[in-house]
């Protein structure tokens, strides 16, 4: 069991040899829905990993640190962040505008 | 240039009647004909690209189906500024047919053409507010007049008279409203059908005042030969209190029913101020009902001044404002501003 969760998941070897679609299908000779079920959950589990380590890679885990988000380059975060104000404010960043205030309203 | 529009499909036939009597020719120009093709206007413009990603990204409250309403809606102003370069400063009696809500059109436009102006003085944004501006300016000066439609049916007048009072608010001139078709006895309609047709007739009239409001006779779509004019009106008194009350009047907002008293307070128009500038308290006076929103400038005096609370009656709104000490230099009379 855990030879087989060291092994990368089938479709990410990209190879279609026997043993791969043995594993898609569940346990040999037991294809029944309950092998199926545990198929997909360990396929979403697996996927949850993959966006574990992709979210821990990415530094993202470690952005609520950050302040300034040009400070941080290296976090995905901050740069989406940084990537959206340039593109809300393309030219001379203008200054802040308040919203509307709104006013108590009679009827005459 | 006229611009003509109907609030339901079965007005088409009698505004374009009355356009073409208006103006003395038929030939008419279909504003969506000018929508898909002629996207340079806005695509050959890169800002108009940020100013997508920028509705896109910080837009996220809006759903798909919005944000394509919006996209479509910007089609139009692009289609609108293409008919106006091309038949519109030499032909100042083209009559231009819009399906959708020309109100809405105009908001767009004045909005894009802000935000052209905040994305800076880049060549793409300096391009398109070249060609949004000059549109915009005969929106205002009333080289572009809006023609519009209903039904005599309850709803759709109240409906059209906000369309109107929202474009009178934008600086639209509305060269009239046309109430069409009038249920006929000749047609088999009863009598009680007839006279409520009036009645709803003659509630737009009171309620459009001093707009232009016509209705079919015998059949005929009348002409609409006064020329437009500046149908909102605003104005500032100074109370004897000091205060100053800035009054606004819309036609067509009296058409709003208003909702159900909490407090005395009106639920369904709703006013208040903004600033375009830090520096001052206030810019404008924005009004906002059924599915618009105005924004009025307002004078230098009032910019220095703070809102404190607002009145509607009918079709005007009254709003009170005090001054900001920290506004007005020391040792300068505040009635100074005033004058």
């Amino acid at each position: 069991m855990n030879e087989e969760m060291e092994r990368p998941p089938w479709w990410l070897s990209g190879s279609n040899d026997d043993n791969a679609s043995g594993n898609a299908t569940g346990s040999a000779g037991d294809p029944g829905i309950g092998g199926g079920l545990g198929d997909v959950w360990s396929l979403l589990g697996a996927v949850g990993n993959m966006a574990g380590d992709w979210f821990a890679a990415s530094g993202a885990s470690e952005h609520a640190d950050h302040g300034d988000p040009r400070d941080h380059p290296d976090c995905l975060v901050c740069k989406v962040l940084v990537g959206v104000q340039s593109v809300s404010q393309p030219a001379s960043e203008p200054e802040q505008l308040p919203r509307a205030r709104w006013l108590p309203v009679r009827r005459a | 240039m006229l611009l003509v529009s109907s609030l339901t499909p079965s007005g088409r036939s009698w505004v374009l009647d009355s356009a073409a009597r208006t103006v003395g020719h038929e030939r008419v120009v279909d504003l969506g004909s000018f929508a898909y093709p002629n996207d340079d206007v806005f695509d050959a413009c890169a800002v108009f690209d940020d100013i997508a990603s920028s509705v896109s990204i910080t837009g996220a409250q809006f759903t798909s189906a919005d944000l394509m309403a919006g996209l479509r809606s910007f089609r139009d102003v692009a289609a609108l500024v293409r008919v106006w370069e091309m038949h519109g400063t030499d032909e100042p009696r083209a009559v231009v047919w819009c399906a959708g809500s020309v109100p809405q059109v105009l908001a767009d436009l004045e909005s894009l053409d802000e935000l052209a102006d905040v994305a800076g003085t880049s060549s793409p944004a300096a391009t398109l507010r070249a060609r949004l501006t000059p549109v915009l300016a005969a929106v205002r000066s009333g080289d572009i007049e809006w023609l519009f439609a209903t039904p005599a049916q309850p709803d759709a007048v109240q409906q059209a008279s906000l369309d109107v009072a929202a474009a009178v608010g934008m600086g639209a001139t509305v060269r009239g409203v046309l109430v069409a078709p009038m249920p006929r006895k000749k047609d088999g309609w009863p009598k009680e059908i007839r006279e409520q047709a009036r009645e709803t007739y003659d509630r737009a009239v009171m309620d459009l005042h001093p707009i232009t409001t016509l209705r079919t006779r015998s059949g005929e779509a009348p002409a609409f030969p006064a020329a437009s004019m500046d149908a909102a009106q605003a104005s500032t008194i100074v109370d004897a209190g000091g205060d100053r009350i800035f009054t606004l009047t819309l036609p067509g907002l009296s058409a709003i029913e208003y909702g159900p008293a909490n407090g005395g307070d009106i639920q369904q128009v709703h006013v208040g101020t903004w600033s375009a500038d830090p520096a001052y308290p206030t810019t404008h006076v924005v009004v906002r009902f059924a599915e618009h929103t105005v924004r009025w400038e307002v004078d230098a005096t009032l910019r220095r001044c703070r809102a404190i609370d607002a009145v509607v009656a009918d079709d005007t709104i009254a709003v009170t404002f005090v001054p900001v000490q920290e506004q007005w230099p020391s040792g300068r009379d505040q009635e100074e501003g005033g004058a």
